[in-house]
């Protein structure tokens, strides 16, 4: 029997989450990857919400396929 | 006096030169006998070693041609890369067109069942889905559908025979570029070369996702170590390194500058970096939705790549990660609805996946016990070799070696149904054929020094190097068209086994079963999902006996007996000669009934008795 927290975890992982977390993962990747190539400059501040944001999906995409393995599977 | 002064000042070089006039009638002589070889060679008196036993002298020689001339070529003063690449072609032919020339049919019944996938969605426009794992990962066979709609062929049957050739052939352009960007120099990149088809007796090139995405592999690589080359560090140009400063330096791997990728430069405009990360980008999205295990093979050598700086942008890794997790959660969820532990259940259990990638496979015959471990010699001789490489090189980054050694870190996480190792040399191959190409070769130098030091053959140098060079290639290239075609007594087909699989398709009505006691038959190119396939052998059945009493109390509608089954049976099972003779004349007598027999195959159909 799936515990209460994880079967409310689980009613977030649903498909739709999974790939909306990735695309948005990959969009700032590609935003990274771009104005690096570049030569863009961006100050500190920005690199450091542009890296923490993408660490942020990462964990997020990362922990909701875990939990569609856990629920779904 | 004066001609032989001149000849004694040209030294032992000129005798390379002058022998090398000669490679380009070795070269035609070699492709003549190979024309011959194929000729002669007659399938149907193919014994327990598979293909070598029907391949006559003219082969070995052509061969033996292929490798002198090729080590004379390597150390010409002036490489003609021409020849140097009609060798190499012509290496490919020998080693891989010869079971396609020599064979009715294509080889490996898991070519027709891909066959059967590609089939299925030509005709219905999609996959089948909860039929088979591989299913779920469909983008190699849509794209083999495409391709068989495009050349206006009817199935892709076609396509199987000369498929090996044609893909390793097509592996050559990526590892062409693998081989000059990866710093080994000249001569060892197209020695490595050689060793890399050489030494491919991993036979992943049959009609399969794996080769497809094998090749997108290799092109990624053959991108990244193209674009990026590692920045020079501070080092002394001359004298000894201590060890300390040596450890001292490879603690930058795991800086932040270095996973940045700051360490890289490149010669490439950012509009072209960012065309070339944007194809891979692409690319890895491809491999994601075709194969199950390639594009964490693909992590694995980019984040090697970015640590020894070869990689300028990280963001790729995460990107091919994300498409590879993304998919395995989303799209192939069919696949791991309920058998979560085929993906996670050999996490972290090593010893397991070597037992069952190459314990288990220690079995058999002593023809097929040779066989298997000549296949672990052989592997052992080049990553030895390579390991020797390592250690003469010297060279501005460690990327081969890592790329040799990382591959490895998969059978961590996946035995891959016991074909992991398999698989980890296949992706580890480009790499240690370039570092076993040090071996002979080695640069001597660059930003990091070899670790042994280097030694002078002599003024004799050159023909000592092409004859090692040649030596190496012959050795590794018999061994592999011993290894390479040496289960092809029962995986291979002959036509009349082909014909018996067409009848029974001819006749098969939807909801019956075909069986068969072993997977070696040309099945499931038709019918996918209509007629159920049944494999006595592959249940908890291992005699004759059992399968016997498995026909009779669950029968199969239809079933092919041939002689690649009774093949496997005597080579792999050690069932006695005749085993399947016997076997069909006790189910003769129990409500089956021969209804089409070739010299090869007989089909027996099963009629329920009144």
């Amino acid at each position: 029997m799936t515990a209460p927290w994880l079967a409310t975890l689980g009613s977030f992982a649903t498909a739709p989450a999974v790939f909306v977390t990735m695309v948005a993962a990959c969009s700032l990747l590609a935003l990274r990857a771009w104005s690096a190539t570049t030569g863009l400059e961006l100050t500190r501040q920005v690199v450091l919400l542009l890296d923490g944001a993408i660490a942020t999906l990462l964990v997020l995409f990362f922990a909701l396929v875990v939990v569609r393995f856990i629920t779904v599977g | 006096m004066a001609k032989s002064a001149t000849r004694a000042a040209k030294g032992p070089s000129h005798l390379v030169n002058r022998a090398s006039r000669a490679t380009i009638l070795l070269t035609v002589a070699a492709a003549a006998l190979w024309v011959v070889a194929v000729h002669r060679a007659d399938y149907n008196k193919m014994g327990a070693l598979g293909l070598i036993t029907v391949l006559g002298p003219a082969y070995f020689l052509g061969l033996a041609l292929v490798a002198v001339a090729f080590g004379i070529e390597l150390l010409r003063t002036r490489l003609r890369q021409g020849l140097l690449l009609t060798l190499t072609v012509l290496l490919a032919v020998y080693l891989f067109g010869t079971a396609s020339a020599v064979e009715p049919l294509a080889a490996l019944a898991s070519s027709w069942v891909h066959a059967g996938y590609v089939q299925y969605i030509l005709v219905h426009g999609h996959p089948l889905n909860n039929f088979a794992a591989e299913f779920s990962w469909p983008g190699g066979f849509s794209l083999g559908a495409v391709i068989v709609a495009f050349a206006g062929q009817h199935d892709a049957t076609t396509l199987l025979r000369w498929f090996p050739l044609a893909i390793e052939l097509s592996y050559l352009a990526p590892v062409l570029v693998i081989a000059r960007s990866s710093g080994a120099g000249r001569r060892a990149s197209w020695l490595a070369v050689g060793i890399f088809y050489s030494a491919n007796w991993i036979y992943q090139d049959y009609f399969s996702p794996q080769a497809i995405n094998y090749l997108f592999y290799l092109v990624m690589l053959a991108a990244v170590l193209a674009a990026w080359r590692p920045r020079r560090f501070d080092r002394p140009s001359t004298g000894h390194i201590a060890w300390r400063t040596r450890l001292a330096d490879s603690r930058r791997v795991l800086t932040l500058r270095r996973t940045a990728g700051e360490d890289t430069t490149t010669d490439w405009t950012s509009r072209e970096v960012l065309g070339l990360l944007g194809m891979l980008t692409l690319l890895s999205l491809a491999v994601a939705i075709s194969h199950q295990l390639t594009p964490y093979a693909l992590v694995v050598a980019l984040a090697v790549c970015l640590v020894t700086r070869r990689l300028g942008r990280p963001e790729l890794i995460v990107v091919v990660a994300l498409f590879a997790a993304a998919w395995l959660s989303l799209g192939a969820s069919n696949y791991w609805v309920g058998h979560l532990n085929e993906i996670f259940g050999s996490v972290g259990a090593i010893g397991g996946a070597f037992g069952s990638n190459v314990a288990s496979r220690v079995t058999g015959s002593s023809s097929h016990l040779m066989i298997v471990e000549v296949r672990i010699l052989l592997t052992a001789a080049l990553f030895g070799l390579a390991g020797i490489g390592a250690l003469r090189r010297a060279a501005d980054s460690r990327t081969l070696e890592g790329l040799a050694i990382a591959p490895f870190f998969l059978l961590f996480f996946q035995n891959y149904g016991g074909e992991g190792l398999l698989r980890v040399v296949l992706f580890a191959l480009p790499a240690a054929s370039l570092l076993a190409a040090s071996a002979v070769m080695p640069r001597r130098t660059g930003n990091i020094r070899a670790v042994v030091p280097t030694f002078r053959v002599g003024s004799y140098a050159r023909p000592v190097l092409a004859v090692a060079s040649a030596a190496v290639l012959l050795a590794f290239s018999l061994t592999t068209t011993l290894v390479r075609g040496g289960n092809d007594a029962y995986e291979t087909f002959t036509a009349g086994e082909g014909s018996a699989v067409a009848f029974v398709y001819a006749h098969a009505l939807q909801g019956e079963s075909i069986g068969m006691i072993a997977s070696y038959l040309p099945l499931y190119e038709r019918s996918l999902g209509a007629v159920k396939v049944y494999v006595i052998s592959d249940g908890s059945a291992s005699t004759p006996g059992e399968y016997f009493r498995i026909l009779v109390a669950h029968p199969a509608s239809w079933l092919v007996l041939s002689k690649s089954q009774e093949a496997w049976g005597e080579i792999v099972a050690g069932y006695p000669p005749g085993w399947q003779d016997a076997l069909e004349r006790r189910l003769v007598r129990h409500g089956y009934h021969v209804v089409a027999a070739w010299p090869t195959a007989t089909v027996l159909r099963y009629v329920t008795p009144r």
